[in-house]
């Protein structure tokens, strides 16, 4: 899908699910007097990102999984997610490569509140760190040495980043849920060999960008831990 | 709810991000400038220069001020010899090397960085570094200071 087609469907959504909140917005102020207390748990989440699936399937330069699972403490809800990514991509002189594992953990916030099934338009934040290979060959034409083939590693290279995540969970049946969480990703960190400059870390994206965005279309599973939930 | 607009805004405005330009400034020459003083250059009748891991001579019969010389992309040292007036002289240059993608449709390119001389038969204080990056628009990475 093209860039600006995604942006578009992801700002629509997310402005469809702010107007949606704002209703709620009087309501909700009321309710969080009522609700200081942070409640027990109520189920867990399991899931995984249909769009990480898809381009696996497809044949993209990229390819992973990502397993997602959320724990709700009234509005808040204790996200981690853990994944696999390795990019194989052409660049115009050579060969990229990476390959690469990734976890998540962070906080959503809920703000339609009250609702008797759990539906969730959420802010959050996400703290992501990557550990990874990386490998590149390509060719390059230099003063009098002429053309010279080369090949740069960065093995064993870990990451850090930041992330704000928003986003909707919708309850389909019983206990089927569907959602999709948008990233933007900022602030990446990496550690690894000094002569080969990290260009896409696992779980992030290129770090050429000063943010990266990220869109996962998620399919999840609740398993109620309180009886009539 | 300012703070949710405000997120909001945050992740609206943040697309207008782009990606990097394709503009490429590395390069593995490097510019060597010989001045009697600050003002002045200072020309020299080259019988050759030569540079490690080539076998070529460089600038040999010419009488010029400033020189252009690669350095050896397969090393982070390289050692320029300049035979000119009767003299022997060496420079031997350290240098950092980088190589990054700017994007897919740009291509990978090694960035040299954190030029020093660590050595050389040159009086010490004769060589000045104006920029220890190797950059195409750059105007002097070397000046040397002669009688």
């Amino acid at each position: 899908m093209r860039p600006a087609i995604l942006k578009f469907i992801l700002i629509s959504a997310f402005a469809f699910s702010f107007m949606g909140a704002q209703a709620q917005d009087k309501k909700e102020e009321s309710d969080s007097l009522k609700r200081r207390a942070i409640q027990k748990p109520t189920g867990v989440r399991i899931g995984t990102d249909l769009i990480a699936i898809g381009k696996t399937v497809f044949d993209s330069p990229l390819s992973g999984w990502e397993l997602n699972a959320d724990v709700d403490f009234d509005r808040y809800y204790l996200a981690l997610e853990y994944g696999s990514w390795a990019r194989k991509d052409s660049v115009d002189n050579g060969y990229y490569t990476n390959d690469g594992r990734y976890f998540r953990i962070g906080v959503d916030v809920n703000f339609l509140l009250n609702d008797p099934d759990k539906n969730m338009f959420f802010l959050g934040f996400r703290y992501g760190r990557s550990t990874f290979d990386e490998q590149l060959n390509y060719q390059t034409t230099l003063a009098d040495f002429g053309i010279i083939q080369k090949e740069i590693s960065n093995q064993n290279a870990t990451a850090g980043w930041g992330e704000l995540t928003t986003g909707l969970r919708v309850k389909i049946w019983k206990y089927l849920w569907m959602g999709y969480t948008a990233r933007m990703k900022f602030s990446p960190n990496v550690k690894g060999n000094q002569e080969l400059e990290t260009y896409d870390i696992p779980g992030y994206g290129k770090t050429s960008k000063a943010v990266y965005w990220g869109f996962n279309y998620q399919v999840f599973w609740r398993i109620p831990l309180k009886k009539n939930q | 709810m300012r703070f949710v607009q405000f997120i909001v805004l945050i992740f609206i405005f943040s697309g207008c991000l782009n990606e990097p330009d394709c503009i490429v400034t590395s390069t593995n020459l490097v510019k060597i400038y010989f001045k009697k003083d600050s003002k002045t250059s200072r020309e020299i009748t080259f019988t050759k220069i030569n540079v490690s891991g080539l076998t070529k001579d460089f600038y040999a019969g010419q009488k010029v001020s400033s020189v252009i010389l690669p350095v050896n992309p397969g090393d982070v040292e390289s050692t320029f010899t300049f035979y000119f007036e009767k003299r022997v002289e060496t420079v031997h240059l350290a240098y950092t090397k980088q190589t990054e993608v700017i994007s897919a449709s740009c291509g990978a390119f090694t960035n040299y960085s954190n030029l020093m001389v660590p050595e050389t038969s040159f009086k010490v204080d004769s060589i000045k570094i104006i920029n220890n990056q190797l950059l195409l628009n750059a105007t002097s990475n070397l000046e040397i200071y002669l009688d």
